[in-house]
């Protein structure tokens, strides 16, 4: 019976791990595609504008409302040469 | 609950415009658990689907081909996270429309009904209103 419980509840902490595994590379993965994209739609060659209507945001703990634009536009930082002899 | 569906699901309503260079391009209307996501500019789903592949819209004959056995490799190596996201958005009751100039080309999760698809994809969550404009999208 102990041991019956033992591994049910080995089974379980393996699930959620692999269920925290997913979530992770899910997020991982949606991260670099969302870099990406930007990387590309507001790099060296344009900029990206965001323009909001009432855009209303309900997380749960905080509800708002979104009026306006934003613009992005990425600048490539470049290496500072050294200076140091 | 997907963090897709998460994300969707925060969105109560109103409008966002995504312009490139002062030329609108996407329109993301949100109303009651439905998400319309409308493309204006053919260029800019082209330079969003080609930088999520990492790759070039720019290349010769042979390279749009393994490009495009790449992209079936990848999509088969998607479907399972893909089915996952769609069967949770069904759940959640949440629908989300790709319209292409004002037009429906795609329905996913509640809504969405096409025994056609589900043959495909296998699930129903996915509906393929207008395979042409799906085409011409470049999906």
């Amino acid at each position: 019976m102990e041991e019956k419980s033992e591994n049910m509840s080995k089974s379980m902490s393996q699930g959620m791990e692999k269920a925290a595994h997913g979530a992770e590379k899910a997020a991982e993965t949606m991260g670099d595609t969302i870099i990406a994209v930007l990387d590309r739609l507001a790099g060296k060659k344009s900029d990206l504008k965001l323009s909001f209507e009432e855009l209303t945001l309900d997380t749960g703990v905080m509800k708002t409302t979104l009026n306006g634009a934003i613009v992005l536009d990425i600048t490539y930082a470049q290496e500072a040469e050294s200076t140091v002899t | 609950m997907q963090l897709t569906t998460l994300l969707v699901e925060t969105i109560k309503s109103g409008k966002m415009v995504v312009s490139q260079d002062n030329t609108e391009a996407l329109e993301i209307t949100a109303q009651e658990k439905k998400i319309d996501v409308n493309a204006k500019d053919k260029d800019f789903i082209k330079e969003i689907i080609s930088s999520v592949r990492q790759g070039s819209t720019e290349k010769g004959v042979k390279e749009s081909i393994d490009r495009g056995v790449g992209g079936i490799k990848a999509a088969r190596e998607m479907m399972p996270l893909v089915k996952d996201i769609v069967e949770d958005l069904c759940r959640e009751g949440v629908t989300v429309t790709i319209s292409y100039k004002g037009d429906k080309v795609v329905t996913i999760g509640r809504d969405a009904d096409s025994k056609l698809t589900r043959l495909i994809t296998g699930t129903k969550g996915i509906e393929v209103n207008k395979p042409l404009k799906l085409i011409e999208m470049g999906i």
